[in-house]
């Protein structure tokens, strides 16, 4: 058995040094971007005075500014299965409690300090961090906006103008490119009444606790905004995301500066999974 | 950069680059193994398998193919990828909800390249740091089979499962090389090892003979635009797609892909036991150019199992479906076949083959399979880590299972090494391989024949700050002895065959050929008795000039010491 062959590389020198490039310039945009480098992400002028609008419309920096913690309450129902269930949004900071009872159940999410755990029917089992950081307080976009105008980590770059729901939009994008898993779980995108700045949506990323690069894409769709201590919050959020029926949160009480104790962030001691 | 660094930069960037993460898809542990894993067991006829370890469906039914130059290959075909749910737990506003989600969307039936392998990475929260992903690449063959890649250098990737497929850089898509050296891209072979080429544009292909050639149509999008010249049933055609390539003469050969709405559940959300449904469009019927088609036929459960084919000929297969054990801890089951309906179309009827097995993946669980005249066999498997079942006997039966009508039995020794792939999910094992298989009939004759493999190469562990160097094999068998019938046990070894491969040193231009990865390229076979030399043959390909064959001559047998492994 013989047949001729004409010897060749394997590996073509500019196909790989291209690829090779191309790989770094994806390395470099996914882990490069605000490290090191002097310039900081990303924070146009426009996007940081469309955020700076927002917040006007919804009475203003110095008002959100000075909130300290919240607690909202409602109820929520899930579309297609009538069921219905209380919840509780307590939140300080980065710092969140979330409860939902649905009947006899207690289900919570708590952000606990770097170290988030669920509890539910009493179960305590540990979360990873990086959902809880894919969990800022979206839902109260005041406060979400101060915080994101101050935290200078953030990239935040005007997208354009679009339409949600047949009204005119402007879309800004928000993400903490950081670090890898930050740029993998954080970025979300705003999209704001182009005449009244109110938010219309935010769109996210929702990470399982599995797996971050396997997550879905969740919406807020906010509605029905209300003044509360003259701050406009929403009395209705949305919440659609791949795959699941929406649900619908009504909100019932918006109470600010309570002085909600650290503790609530936290698990109770000695449990855990 | 340290390791870490670069681990986690490429896992992120892929992830972004291919949009898929899923981990227990990506990962295939043996519940949800789409394919034909390597050295894994299988059941069926001409165009489709049933496995013996997780009893899936796998589907291979051609569709056109076009001969070309040199060694090159251009064909589709028509493959079924099992639909398969993830459990994701998600904490948003409404807390934690666990969810299982399908993790494909659109057809399972689909017509692809019979040649093409993509690229997929893993990411797994490393084990007791659960804030540390660890990342790594796959190979993905048409029919859903993966393959994971060791890094053996920055550049250089080689399976780990004795396939010997190698890829030089997964990470920007994958441009594949089989272990005959071939190059092979997602759509289709690109180049054979004589350096005959397939011109590709995107998912269009010049073949070596000018014929230009469209990739078929993947998955139906959009609005309705009725049934064209789609037959009816079983269910209404939403939309229909032309497939148009060259036919005999120069002309043109049509194929009409005829899709219709299956309502399947998509998401099983089990904090509230709430389920969504979703109509996905599924391949029902192909219409060949001389006007026969293929049809398929789609179970209304929310599965939607494929549950009965109709061929061109009129004949079918029909399949009944049941749910199969998890290994992964997946909540929702995958599916397995349960039974498989021939009927030819010949007059004499229904054919059946019943799989009757538990499916949990555990050392000594077993599939039996019954076939219409009632005769079994029974496959049982063996796991070399969670998750990694293989099968170890094979017993043959005349009629029912019992002693009396055993006649047979096939037992299959493999050989592992350690993982460091899938860990944190209990897949411990890699390099599994068939080392010894026997063969003992009821009057108690036995015979055996066993397997030595190459030794393989060395890789980079996958996990962060982990300088460990694991062996990968090629998964060429270097050395095969065969033993005579005992009574008993194996008699004696009556031949061994040693055979020394091209890109193995210290053979002429070693280096080139696993350059090349031209792994099954043979330098010399060497038959013995186990001490004797009986034949030897030595190969020569580029640097060996044309010897005589010295016919007519007296023998000129080369009488050296055989120096190969």
């Amino acid at each position: 058995m013989a047949h001729s062959f004409e010897t060749k590389k394997l590996v073509c020198p500019e196909s790989v040094s291209a690829k090779r490039f191309a790989l770094f310039l994806l390395v470099i945009s996914m882990v490069g971007i605000g490290r090191a480098q002097g310039n900081g992400p990303e924070r146009d002028a426009t996007a940081l005075s469309t955020l700076a609008n927002s917040i006007s419309a919804m009475g203003g920096t110095n008002g959100w500014g000075n909130i300290q913690d919240w607690t909202i309450t409602g109820s929520v129902s899930t579309s297609g299965s009538g069921q219905q269930a209380a919840f509780s949004w307590i939140g300080a900071g980065p710092e969140f409690r979330i409860e939902v009872d649905p009947g006899e159940n207690t289900n919570l999410f708590l952000s606990g300090h770097g170290s988030p755990a669920r509890i539910s029917n009493g179960n305590i089992s540990f979360i990873n961090y990086f959902v809880a950081r894919a969990n800022p307080p979206l839902y109260l976009p005041g406060v979400r906006l101060v915080q994101e105008l101050n935290n200078q980590q953030l990239t935040i770059q005007y997208v354009g103008t679009t339409s949600v729901n047949g009204v005119a939009a402007v879309q800004v994008h928000v993400s903490d490119n950081s670090d890898a898993q930050g740029a993998l779980v954080t970025p979300h995108d705003w999209y704001f009444d182009a005449t009244t700045f109110l938010p219309l949506q935010v769109t996210m990323r929702l990470p399982p606790n599995e797996d971050p690069g396997s997550y879905s894409n969740g919406t807020l769709g906010f509605g029905s905004f209300q003044a509360v201590n003259g701050l406009l919050a929403p009395s209705q959020i949305v919440l659609t995301s791949d795959n699941s029926n929406a649900k619908t949160f009504t909100i019932a009480s918006v109470t600010f500066n309570s002085g909600v104790l650290q503790s609530e962030f936290d698990p109770p001691q000695g449990g855990g999974q | 950069m340290n390791r870490s660094r670069i681990l986690w930069a490429v896992s992120v960037g892929a992830i972004l680059l291919f949009g898929c993460a899923t981990p227990a898809l990506c990962q295939d542990t043996d519940d949800i193994q789409q394919g034909i894993k390597a050295y894994g067991t299988y059941r069926g006829g001409d165009i489709d398998l049933v496995s013996m370890t997780n009893g899936s469906l796998t589907l291979n039914i051609p569709l056109v193919s076009y001969p070309q130059r040199g060694k090159l290959h251009l064909g589709y075909e028509l493959v079924y990828n099992r639909k398969n749910y993830i459990n994701k737990t998600q904490c948003i506003i409404d807390t934690c909800t666990e969810h299982a989600i399908l993790n494909t969307f659109g057809s399972p039936l689909i017509a692809v390249s019979d040649r093409g392998f993509t690229a997929k990475v893993t990411t797994v929260a490393e084990l007791g740091n659960p804030n540390v992903l660890v990342g790594w690449y796959s190979l993905v063959s048409p029919d859903g089979g993966s393959h994971i890649l060791g890094e053996v250098s920055s550049t250089d990737y080689e399976t780990v499962d004795g396939t010997g497929l190698y890829t030089n850089n997964p990470s920007v898509g994958a441009v594949a090389y089989d272990s005959d050296g071939s190059k092979i891209g997602t759509y289709g072979m690109l180049e054979d090892t004589n350096g005959n080429q397939l011109a590709w544009s995107g998912s269009n292909v010049t073949d070596s003979v000018g014929r230009s050639i469209a990739y078929p149509p993947q998955q139906f999008m959009g609005s309705s635009n009725g049934a064209g010249t789609c037959p009816t049933g079983p269910l209404p055609v939403y939309g229909n797609t032309t497939w148009s390539v060259p036919g005999p003469a120069g002309g043109t050969t049509n194929f009409v892909f005829c899709w219709a709405k299956v309502n399947v559940v998509i998401n099983y959300d089990l904090s509230d036991g709430t389920q969504v449904w979703s109509e996905q469009s599924y391949l029902q019927s192909i219409v060949l150019s001389n006007g026969t088609n293929w049809t398929f036929q789609y179970s209304s459960d929310g599965n939607g199992d494929l549950t009965e084919i109709t061929l061109p000929t009129g004949g079918t297969i029909t399949y009944g479906w049941t749910d199969a054990g998890s290994c992964s801890g997946a909540w929702k089951y995958p599916r397995a076949v349960a039974s498989r309906s021939v009927n030819a179309n010949d007059g004499t009827g229904s054919h059946q083959w019943t799989y009757s097995g538990l499916w949990t993946y555990q050392n000594g669980s077993a599939a039996t399979v019954t076939d219409p005249l009632g005769n079994n066999i029974v496959y049982t498997v063996a796991g070399f880590g969670v998750c990694q079942s293989y099968v170890t006997a094979v017993n043959y039966y005349q009629g029912a299972v019992q002693s009396s009508n055993l006649l047979k039995t096939v037992t299959t020794t493999y050989s592992t090494t350690p993982s460091p792939f899938g860990q944190d999910v209990g897949q411990n094992s890699m390099n599994i391989v068939p080392t010894q298989v026997t063969t003992a009939w009821a009057n108690g004759k036995t015979s055996q024949v066993t397997n030595s493999y190459d030794s393989g190469f060395s890789f980079m562990s996958p996990r962060p700050n982990d300088n460990t160097l694991f062996t990968g094999l090629y998964g060429k068998v270097t050395v095969e002895k065969e033993y005579d019938y005992g009574s008993g046990s194996p008699g004696l070894l009556v031949k061994q065959t040693n055979t020394s491969y091209m890109w193995q040193s210290p053979n002429p231009n070693h280096s080139s050929y696993l350059g090349n990865n031209m792994l099954n390229l043979v330098y010399s076979t060497q038959i013995t008795d186990g001490t004797t030399q009986k034949a030897y043959t030595q190969y020569g390909y580029d640097e060996t000039s044309t010897i005589a064959s010295g016919l007519g001559a007296s023998q000129n047998l080369d009488t050296s010491v055989w120096t190969g492994m």
